[in-house]
Parts: C-alpha cells; sequence; structure tokens
C-alpha cells in the first residue's frame, strides 16, 4: 500500500520508529505509526528490540559521587588565576589567524613574564608561564570558531 | 559591565537570522556572557546545571569513574579558560559536549595505545570486555540485575567511539540530531547513519534481557 508503506524502508521511516520508541514522537504521529505496527510484523519486531534497548539503557543511571567535584575545581580555578598580561595576549591574539602565532604568542609570553614587574596580588605560582594552557584555551575557542561557522 | 547580555559582540554575516534571538533567550549563553564579565556566581550555576550531565556522559564514554571526573574537571576549566572570547553564537552545551567529547576521545585513542603497547610488552590480548568486566566491583556479577548492567556497558562498551558518542548523546542528553552532528562535526545525515547503526548493534546483543 502506497501511504503505508513499511517503515523500514525509508530512513524517514526508521527514524520515525526509533523517536517512538523513545517516546519522543508527536502524539499525532505516534497514532498513523500504531496503526502501521499493528498490520506490520518486521516493524513490530523492530520496535519491540528497540524498546528492549531503550529500557536497558534506562537501568543504566552512573552512580557517581560529586560532591567533592566543586571544590577540587575551585582549587585547580585558583591555580589557574588569570594575570592582566595573559588577558592582553588573549585580547591580541583574537584579531589574527592564531595557529601561525602560537610561537609568537609563547615568545611574547615568555618575554612578559621575563620582564613584567612582581604583582604582588597574584601568587607565584599564577605567574608561572603555561604555554600549553593558552594553546588548549585558543583550540577550545577555535572549536566555538567551527560552530559558527557550521551555523551559517 | 554588569548587563554582559546586551553587549554581545554580534556578527551578523556569519549568523543566521533567527540565531540571534535564540541565542538571546538561552540561559546558559546569558550566564556564559557573565561569567565572561568576571561574575563567578554565573560560572557556579552554570556548574551547577551541567556538572553531572557532563561527568555521566564522559563516564558513560570511558566507563571510568576517576577518569570521568578528571576529563569532566578539565571541560569546566577549559569552559573558564575561553570565557574571554565566548560569544553566544553557537548554543552553549554544544560547544560543551564538544569539548567533553574530544576530550574522551583523546583519552580513549591514549588508553588504546597505552593498552596495545601493554599488550605487545606483556604477550596479553585481554579484550575490552573483560577490561571492562575488571573494573567492576565483584559483588555486581552476582546480581541478576547487574547482569545486565554489564550487559549494557559492554554493549555500548563495543560502540565505535563516534557511534557511542552520538547514542550517548541521543539517549541521555535527549539532542537532536542537528546539535549532535555539530557536536561531532559531521553532517546531520551521517548522525542518522552512526546512531541507526549503533542502535542496531545494540539491538543485536540487548535482544535477550526483553
Ligand atoms: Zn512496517
Amino acid at each position: 500500500m502506497a501511504t503505508d508503506e513499511c517503515r523500514l524502508r525509508t530512513e524517514e521511516g526508521v527514524e520515525a520508529l526509533l523517536e517512538y520508541c523513545a517516546g519522543r514522537l508527536h502524539a499525532a504521529d505516534a497514532v498513523v505509526l500504531e496503526s502501521h505496527l499493528a498490520g506490520c510484523a518486521p516493524c513490530r519486531e523492530f520496535a519491540a528490540a528497540q524498546q528492549t534497548v531503550w529500557q536497558s539503557l534506562d537501568a543504566w543511571e552512573p552512580a557517581i559521587e560529586t560532591q567533592g567535584f566543586q571544590s577540587r575545581l575551585n582549587a585547580r580555578l585558583a591555580e589557574d588565576s588569570t594575570p592582566a598580561w595573559k588577558d592582553r595576549l588573549r585580547a591580541w591574539s583574537s584579531g589574527i589567524s592564531w595557529k601561525p602565532a602560537i610561537p609568537m604568542a609563547a615568545a611574547f609570553a615568555l618575554w612578559a613574564a621575563i620582564s613584567a614587574p612582581p604583582r604582588p596580588e597574584i601568587p607565584a605560582q599564577a605567574e608561572q608561564v603555561r604555554p600549553e594552557a593558552v594553546e588548549r584555551m585558543l583550540e577550545d575557542v577555535d572549536m566555538l570558531d567551527q560552530l559558527k561557522l557550521n551555523a551559517q | 559591565m554588569a548587563d554582559g547580555v546586551s553587549v554581545q559582540p554580534w556578527r551578523p554575516d556569519r549568523v543566521r537570522p533567527g540565531m540571534a534571538v535564540a541565542a538571546t533567550l538561552d540561559l546558559d549563553a546569558a550566564l556564559m556572557l557573565r561569567v565572561r564579565d568576571g561574575c563567578s556566581s554565573s560560572y557556579a550555576a552554570l556548574l551547577e546545571r551541567h556538572r553531572n550531565p557532563v561527568i555521566h556522559y564522559v563516564f558513560r564514554m570511558v566507563q571510568n569513574q576517576a577518569i570521568a571526573e578528571e576529563l569532566a574537571q578539565e571541560v569546566f576549566l577549559r569552559v573558564y579558560r575561553s570565557r574571554q572570547k565566548y560569544e553566544p553564537s553557537a548554543k552553549f552545551t554544544t560547544w560543551l559536549f564538544r569539548i567533553a567529547t574530544n576530550l574522551a576521545f583523546n583519552w580513549l585513542r591514549d588508553e588504546r595505545s597505552r593498552k596495545s603497547q601493554e599488550s605487545l610488552n606483556d604477550g596479553l590480548t585481554a579484550g575490552a570486555t573483560i577490561n571492562l568486566k575488571d573494573r567492576r566491583p565483584s559483588v555486581e556479577s552476582v546480581l541478576v540485575h547487574n547482569v545486565k548492567l554489564n550487559a549494557v556497558r559492554e554493549a555500548i562498551g563495543s560502540l565505535p567511539e563516534k557511534q557511542r558518542a552520538a547514542v550517548l548523546m541521543h539517549k541521555y542528553e535527549e539532542m537532536e540530531y542537528s546539535q549532535i552532528a555539530k557536536v561531532l562535526g559531521c553532517s546531520d545525515s551521517a548522525v542518522k547513519s552512526l546512531i541507526f547503526r549503533a542502535y542496531e548493534s545494540l539491538r543485536e546483543k540487548l535482544a535477550q534481557y526483553g
């Protein structure tokens, strides 16, 4: 029947069956699909197996202790406090293609760390040059840029 | 600046009409803009909203609690470190899960290479299934419920990494295919294919638990 083709034959049909088993299909679409299921054994089999998968996955709720997470993260953030020269480096690097600039940024960071006067309000450990942290931050920002381009 | 939402530097040439409105309404984006402007309580709010989903997602990816926590900490550290450059032109959770996914992929890749080096050195051929079982507390194996859980973990753990990430985001984060595609950096149709194949494997492996 052209109006009630087996859902397993099309990508949209399989997608609808998956969403139905996830309980995420709109009510009206679910009613139509259920009437198809009533007359189609392969789709019923598919749906039954998928519902088994869904219920099995539901049973997997990780019991993870997250109470100390915040305090451990706070400690790492405190270590990571940003000296003003790093902010200036970030502002400077924002206007250029950063990939070829990493060696220059590292050199600038090194120069800044050596030549900057001591800043008594910042713990000594935060003044350490951490080029890998700067590079990782730039990678994460690059991911944001990629997402922006994809959204065009 | 007190109100970060009003000063967002939009780039109309790179953003679809409507996205600006959607992003302005996105609470996470608004919080992140405040973090950018130095508001630590907004960072705490973001952490509160997303900590458990990120930890659980990474745990289900790597199936190791200590590693999951370490990687989740790294995710939130990276968000904080990137705050100065944040612009709300992509959904915050897409960016968040993209960072989490990349960290999980990197860890799994390093782990695979470490394991293969170990097995070369030791002459052992321990497979992923055995490794996953080894991490389980032994008491669980005697309970019927946990036999099923073990099967679920093994079935998920045996999926190729991209399929695993896609199915975890679809199932537990209830993400649309289009958002999963953005997280994984592939097309919507590629994500559909990943998810269809992942569920097909899971149906085969978990059929007996119906
Ligand atoms: Zn059918």
